[in-house]
């Protein structure tokens, strides 16, 4: 390319194969393709190019593998639905044990609040925060049952046991391993 | 289905896909049937084009409908149904490339081009349709995809500029800049 003559022509050239020109612009480029050769070639050599890339592409398409597309697709959505049915019921289980939980818990605390065997026993005083998985491991309904039966507590345990060996005792039972403090009360 | 409301219909007496993508959305998403139904020859035919193998056209045409499932619920409407097709044709045509780029590279050359020519002249041909298909391969992106969409696809300008993103002016230098390169590149090697 030469000069802005040549600059131009050669967008002319690309545009008139592509999308076509207006007619002052067709005789512009033919008059400058007739004076110069670099042009000219260039005018040769796109064409070509062009041309070689329309040919060398399919022109349609099979009805056999079309339809061998839209089915796979099919296959592919319908798969895809039924996952997101999958996960859809998955959340609404989860969802569903969530709401159980919570209401399960919510009537865990109104029973512990209103037990009867609870507010029987006049020797409720106090609450003692200890960790009792640490001192003693795994709770049985036995050592729940029977104050007497149990270790005795370190000296940096606050304690008010009532006068009876024998006191209800709520707790949550800890996971093993976890030193979460467990809330007794008597 | 009907929803009750008036429907647009297209040129051909079609209802448009802007009122079928406004059904689907609603729920009903049996007319994404119809919308693959109008789509998929065209989608499928440019990304043939542009990676010139049938599995992975079937594949990655197959891909572009299920990721416009996925995502036809959130699609804003900004552009045309068709656009925002093309564009997911594009970007997951490109990935595949990138994903892949020297197998591409060796698939164009291998594959040999139609002709009735006789065998001399038959094989200068394919030696140099192989010449060009690698050379497209090594245009810059926005070049390369410009041209597909334009010599592949047919589209306009403003489509291009659409899918691409850029102006209609762009997409127009980005086509000459493409066709200007390749001709440097098959020239530099006669």
């Amino acid at each position: 390319m030469t000069n802005l003559r040549c600059e131009r022509a050669e967008r002319l050239a690309v545009r008139s194969m592509d999308e076509g020109i207006t007619r002052a612009d067709r005789e512009f480029l033919s008059g400058h393709l007739a004076e110069c050769e670099e042009c000219r070639a260039f005018y040769r050599d796109a064409q070509s190019v062009l041309n070689m890339m329309r040919e060398d592409m399919p022109d349609e398409l099979d009805k056999a593998y079309l339809d061998s597309i839209s089915a796979g697709l099919n296959k592919r959505l319908n798969e895809q639905d039924r996952r997101s049915a999958r996960s859809g019921r998955g959340i609404q289980v989860r969802a569903g044990i969530a709401a159980l939980l919570i209401v399960a818990a919510a009537g865990y605390y109104a029973v512990r609040q209103t037990d009867p065997s609870r507010t029987e026993v006049p020797a409720v005083k106090s609450a003692v925060a200890v960790d009792l998985y640490s001192l003693y491991g795994p709770v049985s309904d036995e050592m729940s049952e029977d104050v007497a039966t149990w270790p005795e507590l370190p000296e940096s345990v606050e304690t008010d046991f009532p006068e009876s060996d024998r006191a209800v005792v709520t707790w949550l039972e800890p996971e093993e391993g976890s030193v979460d403090p467990l809330v007794l009360a008597f | 289905m009907s929803d009750g409301a008036c429907s647009d219909l297209d040129s051909a007496g079609r209802i448009t896909d802007a009122d079928l993508v406004a059904r689907f959305q609603k729920g009903s998403r049996e007319v994404f049937s119809e919308l693959t139904e109008r789509h998929l020859r065209p989608i499928t035919l440019i990304v043939l084009r542009m990676v010139r193998d049938e599995d992975t056209a079937k594949d990655i045409a197959q891909t572009v409908f299920l990721k416009a499932y996925e995502g036809l619920s959130s699609f804003q409407g900004t552009s045309s149904f068709k656009t925002w097709l093309y564009r997911i044709a594009v970007n997951t045509t490109t990935d595949h490339f990138r994903r892949c780029r020297e197998h591409a590279d060796e698939d164009v050359s291998q594959l040999p081009a139609p002709s009735m020519d006789c065998p001399s002249v038959q094989l200068d041909k394919a030696q140099s349709i192989a010449r060009l298909r690698k050379a497209v391969t090594e245009l810059p992106e926005k070049q390369r995809l410009t041209l597909q969409l334009r010599v592949y696809g047919e589209m306009s300008y403003s489509e291009i500029a659409e899918i691409l993103g850029g102006t209609e002016g762009g997409a127009r230098a980005n086509f000459f800049q493409a066709v200007r390169t390749l001709r440097a590149g098959t020239e530099d090697r006669e």
